[in-house]
């Protein structure tokens, strides 16, 4: 399988008060191309240090970070790695700095010294890609929080990504900026086959992902489909991570001696689960 | 009878004078008991945190009053200080607000500055690190050594710490994870059981609302829509709708069980409630056949 990043027994520590203290030791992974991943983890778990290893923000002090076959630790390929690896941080206001929207999302390309035509189309299409073209002219600080982060996320499709790394991009939206994201996302990934790596701790978001990573202590402690992932329940609440709420009613009409499958996500599929089993029942 | 907070007919204008006026919140009126928790609801941009920081004095309405045991807060307003110190606000992200060297002056920054000192001002803050779980060896810390959930709980004690009769806390679990979250709330549960405080929650997470809100305010384009208790509101899809706001999770899964035929009450909110309900569907169900 073609791997667009692959992580290698990678350390890494800070300093905390003198002392080293590893984040992440002896760390494997690898994302697929073009696929969509969700990682989550409780507060400290390591994964946003493991966003900032992907596109050599951090660099490993043991192991090497590899983004399409070039080490983050070559220095003179920071620039390639930046093109193809863009990151999407938790608080779109730190991450816009243009005072006008087109001219923000222009800020990537122009530093890759592109033709102004280039420049132009690149700015349309990525504003078009989020959703956010007809406010092309707008002042970032008069949007409201979902679409400062689509801006922001439109500034990272300017440079053609193959792959973009968020941490934690909802956080600080409501429900309606979180759904903009979230279906931003989604058809970057299916229509325009771009690798996402989404870290969250809202598990309603990993729903929609092909592959789940749960993260806790610097360690992989669960890696599959949502579904495969959501049925270990107790595993989950073992590293202070909750299920959907629908999980979370499938499990404890489990643990009440109601055999009912807690493989289903959706509000639908669960009433239709509960449905069958109280029918069943009654006939 | 007389309420704790009263607030009458409160408007507040952008842009007064000017042909851009335009109100953030507009002829609001409720009022609020000792010992209620009450959640405040709404999209963006519905006028929440305009509300909210009213009712301590730090916006002074358009028009209007807030009420506090019946005395308009902005009677006197040199005496505002002593206002905000009854009636405590946490901001979004109040970690950000931490600065102190320990988190034991973090949390003493406010009562000091109501004029507390020495073995007073020290019972007052041991007693609501405490009640709140925080322990004692980190008093010494700095707070900046803490983690994100545990920086957001030493500045709610900061606030706390000040004793205010009602206490506002806006989008208190924001960016917080699960374990974090239930943190947040349990110490806002237990502040108000300590206290008998009269408590507000500003709120996107209709879950958390369930498990900890009496009543809900629901706010749509600044003006209030209903006040009423969470069973209520919750079982009322036409103000959910119009406030753009979904019931929580679990309420979303009985409404499609009633809609296949099976008699869901309106009034279940909790994951166990649901239990509750379904394993007495199901017995009952086996009673009879």
């Amino acid at each position: 399988m073609d791997k667009i990043i692959e992580l290698k027994n990678v350390k890494f520590e800070y300093n905390d008060t003198d002392t080293l203290k590893a984040v992440v030791d002896g760390f494997n992974l690898s994302i697929e191309r073009g696929s969509f991943t969700v990682i989550l983890g409780h507060n400290g778990s390591g994964k946003s240090t493991l966003a900032k290893l992907m596109n050599g923000l951090y660099k490993p002090s043991n192991g090497e970070v590899l983004v399409d076959g070039i080490s983050t630790l070559d220095e003179n390929s920071e620039i390639e790695i930046k093109r193809r690896v863009g990151m999407v941080f938790q608080n779109p206001d730190n991450q816009l700095i243009a005072s006008i929207v087109e001219e923000d999302v222009a800020f990537g390309p122009e530093n890759l010294g592109l033709s102004p035509d280039t420049i132009r189309a690149r700015v349309d299409d990525a504003l078009k890609a989020v959703d956010m073209y007809e406010f092309r002219r707008s002042t970032p600080h008069h949007l409201s929080g979902g679409q400062k982060q689509r801006v922001a996320i439109s500034g990272i499709i300017a440079m053609e990504p193959e792959c973009i790394v968020l941490d934690e991009p909802t956080a600080m939206l409501d429900p309606k900026g979180r759904a903009e994201i979230i279906n931003t996302i989604v058809s970057l990934n299916r229509e325009k086959g771009i690798t996402i790596v989404l870290i969250t701790h809202f598990m309603e978001e990993a729903e929609l992902a092909d592959r789940v990573i749960v993260l806790a202590n610097g360690k992989i402690i669960d890696d599959g489909t949502p579904k495969g992932i959501f049925k270990n329940v107790e595993t989950l609440k073992s590293v202070s991570l909750d299920v959907p709420q629908t999980t979370e009613l499938l499990y404890a009409l489990n643990i009440e001696g109601m055999p009912i499958s807690t493989d289903v996500i959706s509000v639908e599929e669960t009433a239709e689960l509960i449905y069958k089993e109280l029918n069943g029942r009654e006939v | 009878m007389s309420f704790k907070l009263e607030v009458k007919n409160l408007t507040y204008s952008y842009d007064g004078n000017s042909p851009l006026k335009r109100d953030a919140v507009s002829d609001i009126s409720f009022a609020v008991n000792d010992g209620e928790i009450i959640g405040i609801v709404g999209h963006t941009g519905s006028g929440k945190s305009t509300l909210v920081q009213q009712l301590n004095g730090l916006i002074k309405p358009s028009s209007g009053e807030v009420l506090l045991d019946s005395k308009s807060i902005w009677e006197n307003p040199k005496e505002m200080r002593k206002i905000r110190s009854k009636v405590g606000l946490v901001f979004q992200y109040p970690e950000y607000q931490l600065f102190e060297d320990t988190v034991f002056e973090d949390i003493a920054f406010g009562p000091k500055n109501m004029g507390l000192s020495g073995d007073e001002l020290k019972t007052q803050v041991l007693d609501i690190a405490r009640l709140m779980g925080i322990k004692e060896e980190y008093l010494d810390k700095s707070p900046f050594d803490l983690s994100g959930g545990e920086k957001r709980r030493v500045a709610i004690a900061g606030v706390m710490a000040m004793k205010p009769e009602v206490i506002i806390f806006d989008e208190p679990v924001a960016g917080l994870d699960p374990k974090g979250r239930n943190d947040v709330i349990n110490m806002i549960y237990n502040y108000r059981q300590a206290y008998n405080a009269t408590v507000f929650v500003v709120s996107h997470n209709m879950e958390d609302m369930a498990q900890i809100a009496d009543k809900l305010i629901v706010l749509s384009n600044g003006k209030l829509i209903a006040f009423d208790t969470v069973e209520k509101i919750f079982s009322n899809k036409a103000i959910l709708s119009k406030a753009g706001l979904n019931p929580p999770i679990v309420t979303r899964v009985m409404d499609a069980l009633r809609e296949k035929g099976i008699k869901v009450p309106e009034n279940i909110f909790t994951v166990s409630a649901a239990v509750d309900f379904l394993l007495n569907y199901e017995k009952e169900g086996e009673a009879n056949d």
